[in-house]
């Protein structure tokens, strides 16, 4: 149960990915290691949901993908956002912080 | 496709301890009492609520029992156990982490 509420999950990952990708094009494990990161490791990006979930991203039409040559010379699948995935992080963001805001005043809230 | 409406995993367990918090309810007035404290932000749904319940009852979290609601009928009473009320603590610090680390990726540019 700890655990799980500091794993990524669905709707949430999905965020993050096309946030992460916002800022520049990148492959599935660059983007499993930027969202760690920026969180100072309170996310563990699962690689099979990682996967999972940029599928679904690709297929929606929210991202790109085309394979390139990384770094250390091996192939890897690179992703970018599209016109409508910036929109739907635009979304995804404003009701993000709507929840957020009002779960806070909730627990906030004295009993 | 993500559900707008969707609770971050662990997140409704939480509401619904402090919504008990302030003293036994049945289901549906525990779904009302969120969405109306939220404004509607959140929609509490009958298909995550009752199998949340059920597993906060498996835990300790909760204590049911059977009473008559405001209309007369035969409802599902839920309280806070001491457990209910130690979880409720912990988690609400899991969740301020939690929402804190979702903001700072976003805010990243």
């Amino acid at each position: 149960m700890d655990d799980q509420n500091t794993d990524v999950i669905q709707g949430t990952l999905d965020m993050l990915i096309l946030k992460t990708l916002s800022l520049e094009p990148m492959h599935g494990f660059g983007i499993a290691r930027r969202v760690e990161q920026i969180s100072r490791g309170v996310f563990k990006v699962n690689p099979g949901s990682l996967l999972t979930a940029l599928q679904r991203l690709e297929r929606a039409g929210w991202l790109d993908a085309e394979w390139r040559q990384t770094p250390n010379a091996r192939r890897a699948k690179f992703y970018t956002l599209t016109r409508t995935g910036r929109k739907q992080l635009d979304t995804e963001t404003a009701d993000w912080h709507r929840r957020a805001a009002a779960i806070a005043r909730l627990l906030k809230a004295g009993a | 496709m993500a559900r707008p409406n969707e609770l971050l995993h662990g997140t409704l367990e939480t509401l619904i301890l402090k919504t008990l918090a302030h003293g036994r309810l049945h289901g549906y007035a525990i779904a009302r009492w969120l969405e109306e404290r939220t404004g509607d932000v959140l929609q509490i749904e009958d298909g995550s609520l009752y199998p949340a319940l059920y597993r906060m009852e498996q835990r300790g979290w909760i204590h049911a029992d059977w009473g008559t609601s405001e209309l007369g009928r035969k409802a599902k009473f839920y309280a806070m156990t001491p457990a209910g009320r130690k979880r409720l603590a912990a988690s609400t610090t899991e969740w301020s982490r939690f929402s804190a680390a979702i903001s700072k990726v976003l805010l990243t540019v």
